[in-house]
This record gives structure tokens, sequence and C-alpha cells, in this order.
């Protein structure tokens, strides 16, 4: 039982969550200053 | 809990959202800046005000609760919730949005469809959609948050919604955009804070994560029988395939809240409240954050709350509570937390339903003003601060008014009802409108109209909690539903209505004639493949 959680739907659940917030913060890491574009060209 | 200090929490609190607000009525000179605050939104403000508008008290004490009863499957939905919710609506939709939106000049969520497709009946259709389907949404927030305000102050239940209206309502006339934006930063900043801090301090005093899963995992004899009849296993197992239950769980709440969210209004327009793509970037990690825990922490809180209270009491929240399970979040934070964190979370759940509200009168004012009121009247591009201010005002006494009389019924359903109606009218066409450019104007319209006709019919007559709850099925049919069968009365409208609506838009728009290609060019100027061709 990985986390005290038995079931795979529930602990995929709760990985996946972990899972996507790293997503969010890994992809505005990377991106921080990309991007900018438009505001050279305004 | 003293209700002085509350009382002065409370007052420096209205005194900070009443200064930012007046910040930002003095930065608000013209429609651009009313509407979208002048496209030079800061990231955190924007991912921060982008959430507080999503996560409203309900989410935070109404889901928690039901994750209390029900257990952590509901996590999935905080999983479609940053997936889905910021994630892709940040990336795949919001920075075409952004962009298509500068491209066209468009100033609302309906204007942007409008001008996209170039059809004036667009805009006005899907600003009578906003302006007539979102004050039920507004008034259960409101009622939601004036209950609140009547438990915690001790105040009258008319008069705190008499309070509530006002001082949300001065703050979104005069400021605009900027003033529900930059006061749900503030909001969102006080929601973070308190989520951030219930989550780490439950997880302590139940002896850490795993431990607490262990032990809720090893009450699951004591799951309620209630839970266990329509599909229910245990706080930390999934309800049976097929169940009523798992239904309600996957189709309602993950799918229906999980992928509606795509398509409202209040939040796309946040898209085109930024100066570029990097903005986005940046906002989508505060917005990642800022939601996990936000609605994370209410269900995996919610659920644990059976261990802290099966430990204290012997009891599992649901029966704690008298089976009240709006009441289950409350009552753990009373007992579990220390005293001075009672006052942070209600300045919390305040925040959280101030936040929902200022939007949807935001959407709702911009909607009669510029898109029903302007459209009809063919007096675009004047400075129509005034007319929106008024069409606010508006939107603040219909949602007032409604909290007075709207059946109890209605207003468990009323959240679900709008993002259903919105969903089912506007995402095909929104998802078609950003990357398929041969969809037509006939084709959206199409689009629009089979999905919002569809999406009422299946609310009124077919989906059991809505057609149970507005009650006009029975009073025209002498049943309370059309189709008894499970599972039909168990699926959510959006299931039913997306699809039909995506068919209708791309099979309409394949048998009219294509857009002219210079005005997509236009449309789609600097997005896609052509980018960094516009970039130079």
């Amino acid at each position: 039982m990985i986390l005290g959680i038995p079931d795979p739907w529930v602990l995929s659940g709760y990985l996946l969550l972990i899972f996507s917030t790293l997503l969010c913060v890994v992809y505005g890491v990377i991106n921080w200053n990309k991007g900018d574009e438009e505001s050279s060209s305004e | 809990m003293d209700y002085v200090i509350l009382v002065i929490v409370f007052l420096i609190y209205f005194l900070l959202v009443g200064y930012v607000g007046y910040l930002a009525w003095k930065q608000t000179k013209s429609s651009e800046d009313f509407m979208i605050a002048g496209r030079k939104t800061h990231p955190y403000v924007m991912a921060l005000s982008y959430g507080a508008t999503f996560i409203s008290t309900a989410a935070i004490v109404g889901f928690g609760g039901a994750a209390g009863q029900f257990g952590m499957g509901l996590l999935w939905l905080t999983v479609l919730n940053v997936f889905c919710g910021i994630f892709i609506a940040f990336i795949i939709m919001g920075k075409r949005t952004r962009k298509m939106g500068h491209n066209l000049g468009s100033l609302t969520f309906p204007e942007f469809l409008s001008r996209r497709f170039n059809s004036k009946f667009i805009q006005y259709f899907s600003g009578g959609i906003i302006f007539f389907g979102m004050p039920i949404y507004a008034s259960v927030v409101l009622i939601g948050a004036a209950r609140f305000m009547e438990t915690s102050l001790s105040l009258n239940f008319h008069l705190s919604l008499l309070v509530l209206s006002v001082i949300v309502a001065a703050y979104v006339i005069f400021g605009g955009i900027k003033g529900v934006m930059y006061t749900e930063a503030v909001q969102g900043t006080i929601m973070l804070f308190g989520m951030v801090f219930l989550l780490i301090f439950t997880y302590w005093i139940l002896g850490g994560v795993t431990e607490a899963h262990t032990a809720l995992t090893n009450l699951a004899p004591h799951f309620p029988a209630d839970a266990l009849a329509i599909g229910g296993t245990g706080w930390t197992t999934f309800p049976t395939l097929g169940s009523p239950f798992w239904w309600s769980l996957v189709s309602t709440t993950i799918i229906g809240v999980g992928i509606g969210v795509l398509a409202q209004p209040q939040l796309a327009v946040r898209f085109m409240t930024v100066k570029s793509d990097r903005e986005l970037n940046r906002a989508v990690l505060m917005g990642g954050i800022f939601i996990v825990f936000s609605t994370g922490t209410a269900f995996i809180v919610g659920a644990l709350s059976n261990v802290y209270f099966f430990d204290k009491l012997g009891q599992i929240s649901v029966d704690v509570v008298g089976g009240n399970i709006d009441k289950i979040i409350p009552e753990f934070i009373n007992s579990a937390l220390p005293e001075w964190f009672v006052y942070v979370f209600l300045l919390t759940l305040l925040a959280a339903a101030m936040s929902t509200l200022s939007s949807q009168y935001h959407a709702q004012g911009t909607s009669l003003g510029r898109d029903i009121y302007e459209t009809l009247k063919n007096n675009k591009n004047v400075e129509s601060i005034t007319l929106n201010r008024i069409g606010i005002l508006i939107a603040v006494v219909l949602a007032f008014a409604l909290s007075l009389i709207l059946p109890v019924g209605v207003v468990a359903q009323g959240t679900a009802l709008f993002y259903g109606i919105c969903a089912a009218a506007f995402l095909s066409v929104y998802v078609c409108a950003l990357y398929w450019k041969r969809t037509t104007k006939e084709g959206a319209i199409a689009g629009i109209i089979s999905g919002i006709s569809l999406s009422l019919f299946w609310i009124i007559f077919i989906f059991g909690k809505t057609a149970e709850g507005l009650g006009i099925c029975k009073l025209l049919t002498g049943q309370s539903m059309l189709i008894q069968a499970a599972p039909f009365s168990s699926i959510d409208v959006i299931i039913i209505a997306v699809p039909i609506s995506f068919i209708f838009t791309i099979v309409v728009s394949l048998l009219t004639k294509p857009m002219d290609p210079e005005y997509i060019e236009k449309v789609y100027k600097g997005i896609g493949s052509k980018a960094k061709v516009s970039g130079k």
C-alpha cells in the first residue's frame, strides 16, 4: 500500500494531483521569460 | 471564539478590499481599462484572480464536506481543476484567446466570439445567456456568503445579503475589472495562506501523510451506509464502476466541473487582461499552486476529518454534524485547529465567496451593457463605462432579489446548472474559434443554439438533481424526470450537450461557405506557425 491508499484509482488521483501541479510549476519556471515578443514590437 | 476580534478582523479586511478597490478606480479611465484592465495585468494578479473566481466557498465547504462523506475519489476533480482548469486553459486556450482577442480588439468573451465569426447575433445572444443564466449562480454564491456571515457574525441574514451586495457592488462598479482582479489577488492570497496552513496542520496532527491515509483506510468498516447503498466503497477507495455514485462522481463532478471550467466567460476574459504570453507562462505556475492547495486541501482535509473525529469522539464526520455535510469542514476547524486559525479561515471563506461574486457581477454587467445594449443599439466604440456600470448595478440588484426568493432545490444546483449551460453553449464554438479556421458563422451559431437548447432540455427534464430541484418537469408532465432508468438521470448535461454541440458546429460549418480568407488571416495574425514571422 503506497501512501496509505489501497485503491489504484484514488492513489493515481493523489499522485496525478502532485504531478499536474509540478507540471504547472516546471512549465512556469522553464518559460518564465519566454513569450514576451509583443512588448518590444508595441 | 471572540466576536470582537472577529469583527475587527473583518473590518480590517473590508478596509483593505475597499482601499484596493479605490486604487483600481483611480486607474480606470477607458472601456479597455474597465473590461480587460488595459491588457496590462501582472501575472500574479491574473493567476490569483482566475483561481479565486474559480474557487468559491461552495468548492471549499460544500465539496470538502462531500469528501468527508464520500471520500478521496473527489481528488480527481482537483486533478482536472489543475490540469484542465489551469494547464490546458492557460496554455492551449489562453494564449490564443489573448492574441486573437487583441487582433480583434474585443473586450468581453461574447465580443470575442462575435468578432471571430463576424456576427452580431453571437454577441447579444451569448451576452443574453450570461446575463440571464448567471444570476442564479451569483445568488447561490451570495446566499452562501450571507448564510456564513449570519452564523459567524450573528448578523441577520437579510442584512448580511445587503452588506455583501453593497460592498462588492461598490468596488466592481467603480473599479471595473481592475477592482475585481486587484481585490481578488488580495482575497486569493488570504485563501492560499489559509488552505496551505490547513493542509499541513491536518497532516501534522494526524501523524503524517501515510499515517493519516492508513488510519482513514482502516476506518472503512464505518463508511456511511447511505454512501455504501449508492456504490461507495470507502474513503480511500473509488466507488463501484457504473453505480449511481460512480456516475455522479465521474460525470457531474469530475468531468462536468473539471471540463466545464474551460468555457466560463468570466474566466476566459481574464486571458485578455495580460500583455503577452510571458505573463500567462508565469501565471500557470502560480495558478497551479493556488488551485491544488485550495480544492485539494478541502478534499483531503474533508476526508481526513473522519480520522480526527473518530479518534476524539468515536464518530465519523457525517454523524458528528448530524448529516449536514456543509458543516464538516467548519466543525473540523473549530475542533481541531488553533483558535487564531478560526478567524483566518472565516476570512478565507468570505474572501472565496466575494471573489467569485465580484467576477459574476462584472461579467453580467458587461454582458448587458456592452454585449446586449450596445450591440443592439449599434453604437460601438463609444466610451461605455457608464453603461456597463448600470449593467453591473442591475446584476447586483437581480442577484439580491433572487437570493430572497430562490427555492432551496435550485440553490443546491445553481453552480452546476450554470457550468453546464456555459459549457454546452460555448465550449465547442470556443475551441473551434481558436483552432479551426474553417469554422463558419453559421456553424458557430448552430453550435451555440444546439448546445443551449439541449442543455436546457436535459437540465429541466432528464438530469435527476436539476429536474427535481427546478420542478418544471413535474409541473408539465407529472413526473419528476422524463427517464427514470439509470444511468440517464445521473449523467451530467456536459457529457451529452458538448459532443452534440461540437457535431452541429462542425457539420454546419462544412455545409456552409468558408469565411473570407482575408478576414481569417487578420483574426489569426501572429498565431500558430506565423507567430515568428509576425514577431520580426
